[in-house]
């Protein structure tokens, strides 16, 4: 930093050069470290309000259970919903975080969150606020992204969302049952998917029901 | 076992990405200012990427509520957009070196 430029009596500019996003990939890397150096398997579950995020993980987390020590944290702006759907699932551990309206997690706030945590969980699912906008630009210091989209946001969510699937490594395309009721044809997220992120890996699910449940599993490598 | 009665997380700061991205870059800036003994900050340079999405009125209208707050009112804000950018950068900053340093807590979270 230095000074550079008188710019009129008594002032000067001043040189800052600093990424305020950079800062984000900061403390996303002090959790990396942190989960890390704990061998603990992390995962940010995001998508909109009602898209089947709680259903994905609590599924995966019946499925995991007894096999893996698995710790939820969810987050919502607001009551402790998600958390209870997701306790007496088998997961060792669940921590809910309302962030007071916050439209989003970040890394600061997940990382208060992660010294809450017991020791010796080997896996970690992180519950997203429902957003398909501002998460995308906070990374949390993860392994991969999920993203959950459902057929009832209709046939173009993921073409009006770019930057939220560009930010993802999965994508879970959900209650494909309720697809025909809702006038929504699949082909058309899977081929906008292709189109933003070509060989983005697709799982079509019920998350409710169970369907598509252990492919997710399957494409994170945890069974 | 859950940690629901116990742990549940109190609300933390910011409340919309704008503010958010807002108290990261006022944060920078007074700091940067403090470190060069200066006091009201008249003018901020940014550069955005297109990609961040960001609303530039609700972004001018957090950071000058923050620079107000802290004794800069009406600071001016200019802004490039970068397009296919994603970064959010702080380029510089136009400060009064003949007004006592800005108060405030340094501690604005983003």
């Amino acid at each position: 930093m230095r000074l550079f430029e008188t710019t009129e009596q008594g002032s000067v500019e001043i040189q800052i050069d600093e990424d305020i996003q950079a800062r984000q990939e900061e403390l996303a890397e002090r959790n990396r470290q942190w989960l890390r150096e704990r061998g603990i398997r992390a995962f940010d579950i995001a998508g909109s309000v009602g898209a089947g995020k709680t259903s994905l993980i609590a599924g995966m987390v019946e499925r995991l259970s007894g096999r893996r020590a698995v710790g939820v944290i969810a987050g919502d702006v607001a009551t402790t919903y998600d958390a209870e759907r997701v306790t007496g699932r088998g997961a060792r551990q669940v921590l809910q975080i309302n962030t007071g309206g916050m439209c989003h997690l970040d890394a600061k706030v997940v990382h208060q969150a992660l010294q809450k945590l017991q020791d010796g969980l080997d896996v970690l699912f992180v519950e997203n606020v429902g957003n398909l906008i501002c998460p995308s630009y906070f990374p949390l210091g993860v392994e991969a992204r999920i993203v959950v989209v459902s057929a009832s946001e209709g046939s173009h969510v993921i073409e009006k969302h770019p930057a939220m699937f560009r930010s993802a490594d999965l994508v879970v395309l959900n209650k494909i049952d309720i697809a025909e009721a809702v006038s929504v044809d699949l082909a058309r997220p899977v081929a906008d998917l292709e189109a933003i992120r070509p060989g983005l890996p697709v799982v079509k699910a019920n998350c409710l029901a169970g369907v598509g449940v252990g492919e997710v599993l399957h494409a994170l490598k945890l069974v | 076992m859950t940690d629901l009665a116990g742990d549940k997380l109190l609300p933390y700061g910011a409340r919309l990405h704008e503010l958010s991205i807002a108290s990261g870059i006022w944060a920078s800036v007074k700091k940067a200012a403090a470190e060069h003994g200066a006091g009201r900050v008249k003018s901020i340079k940014l550069e955005i990427g297109a990609l961040q999405m960001i609303e530039e009125d609700q972004l001018t209208f957090w950071i000058q509520t923050l620079a107000e707050r802290d004794g800069s009112p009406g600071i001016e804000l200019k802004i490039t957009t970068v397009p296919d950018g994603l970064q959010m950068r702080v380029v510089s900053a136009e400060v009064d070196l003949s007004t006592p340093q800005p108060k405030g807590d340094e501690g604005t979270s983003q």
